[in-house]
């Protein structure tokens, strides 16, 4: 059976890897750090710098791309930005709790815009109230499933009131 | 059971009518993380489950190379989705994703050395005690590897199986990456594995960037995967190959093409081994017999 100090080193040096993949610059051409503070490539001996370098980019465009599948009217309201935001997001974000899936990590990119003053726009239009909805009827603010719930949402576009019910797991959206 | 053929499409929003309606593909798959959390399964899964469709769901975040148990919601979520969608078996990743508090978003390659050979049997053993189903992993494609690894993928593999007795999903279009990237040989990886213990193959879609493959499921199938299918056909009777897209969903036609590209492959086979009277005395034929036998893909045949 394997100690718990043996889980413990093995762990630490896990996390040391992830420090140093999560910190590497996700935009191209950007040298920003994380507010973890910490560029360790060099310090993570036997690993190529320049490999890391590559898995760190490839690693948030793909949480990128996911949470893009599962928004996409938020993907098409953001636009050409979505990659940019969704970058500072992840940045600024690591070492929060971890997202349970794509939608829950749509749905704190949307808070993080919301913190960040970035969102007012979004908030504008009716199909992202609608996704927003649909996600919140389902899930509470941290992320855990609901069986029931009751939420109405003004529709700016249409100027109507839409009343969303979760019964059992299953949304029904009604506009009036 | 829908489809008479031994390829599948993995499911995703964008190809659900595709899939629901394609009569050949015979199984899909889904991203359990993402509809685990559901109380019920969406519509378009339930239907293409009720039509006869086998649907596998396929995780990506118990981390079963980390050094932590996999955490029992994580496991009772996967058993509960398995039960929905009654299915064979579940499929996740030898890979790690997180590790004290951080998340990686993806899959992460571990060290392969003793220690984490035992680390990841008792790993694997807890969430089998866990699960409903029968579990099988797969290997991941990686543009980095860690330093002086002390076992091979292969053989560390075949160790866990060994061990546990769980299945393998082989993904040759990963295979074919850390061929590229990693230069390992793919040769040597299927001589060290024990393709009897292959339940089912992942094949994708990937693109060269500079001098590294990258996996991405949103670009074209490429010769690279498709000629490591073929490696492995003559190796053992092929069992059931799913394609993987994510993203860039513009064209139905060529998700088909690839289909049939994948299809031409299992179907050479065929050809190659009924034409082969001696078969059944050759290495190959021996080989193909015990997959038969010992394979948990016969949930496909059944």
């Amino acid at each position: 059976m394997v100690s718990e100090e043996s889980r413990d080193a093995i762990e630490n040096q896990q996390h040391h890897l992830l420090e140093v993949l999560l910190a590497l610059p996700t935009r191209s051409g950007s040298t920003q750090k994380n507010h973890l503070g910490h560029i360790g490539v060099s310090a993570l001996r036997g690993f190529s710098p320049e490999r890391l370098a590559a898995t760190g980019e490839s690693l948030a465009k793909k949480r990128c791309r996911t949470v893009a599948r599962c928004w996409p009217h938020l993907k098409a309201a953001v636009g050409d930005s979505f990659e940019e935001h969704f970058d500072d997001y992840v940045m600024l974000t690591a070492t929060a709790r971890v997202p349970e899936d794509a939608h829950e990590d749509g749905y704190r990119f949307v808070k993080f815009m919301d913190e960040h003053k970035l969102s007012e726009q979004l908030r504008r239009r009716d199909d992202v109230v609608l996704e927003l909805l649909s996600f919140e009827l389902m899930h509470t603010q941290h992320g855990a499933p609901r069986s029931l719930s009751v939420l109405v949402r003004r529709l700016p576009e249409c100027r109507k009131f839409c009343i969303g019910i979760n019964v059992f797991g299953h949304n029904r959206l009604v506009t009036i | 059971m829908k489809g008479n053929s031994k390829v599948g499409v993995a499911w995703r929003p964008e190809l659900s009518q595709f899939i629901a309606e394609e009569s050949t593909i015979a199984f899909s798959e889904v991203l359990a993380d993402n509809y685990w959390t559901l109380k019920h399964l969406p519509t378009p899964i339930a239907q293409l489950r009720d039509s006869g469709t086998t649907i596998v769901p396929h995780a990506v975040s118990l981390s079963l190379g980390g050094a932590r148990r996999p955490d029992d919601r994580r496991l009772d979520l996967l058993a509960n989705l398995a039960q929905q969608l009654d299915a064979p078996f579940v499929s996740e990743h030898f890979a790690f994703v997180r590790a004290a508090g951080l998340e990686s978003g993806h899959l992460l390659p571990f060290q392969r050395n003793e220690q984490m050979l035992e680390l990841v049997i008792e790993n694997v053993h807890y969430a089998q005690a866990r699960l409903p189903k029968p579990l099988c992993l797969e290997n991941i494609a990686t543009l980095f590897d860690w330093p002086e690894q002390q076992i091979s993928e292969a053989e560390f593999i075949a160790s866990i199986v060994r061990e546990t007795g769980i299945g393998i999903l082989l993904d040759v279009s990963n295979l074919y990456a850390n061929s590229v990237n990693l230069g390992w040989s793919i040769d040597e990886y299927l001589d060290a594995l024990p393709l009897d213990r292959i339940t089912y193959v992942h094949i994708a879609g990937g693109t060269l960037i500079g001098n590294l493959y990258h996996d991405t499921h949103a670009h074209p199938l490429q010769a690279g995967p498709l000629e490591v299918l073929r490696k492995l056909s003559k190796r053992i009777t092929l069992p059931a190959v799913l394609l993987e897209q994510d993203d860039n969903f513009q064209s139905i036609e060529s998700v088909r093409q690839e289909i049939h590209m994948i299809t031409k492959v299992v179907e050479e086979q065929y050809r190659l081994s009924s034409s082969s009277s001696s078969c059944e005395e050759s290495r190959l034929g021996k080989s193909l017999a015990a997959c038969e036998e010992s394979r948990l893909g016969q949930w496909l045949v059944a």
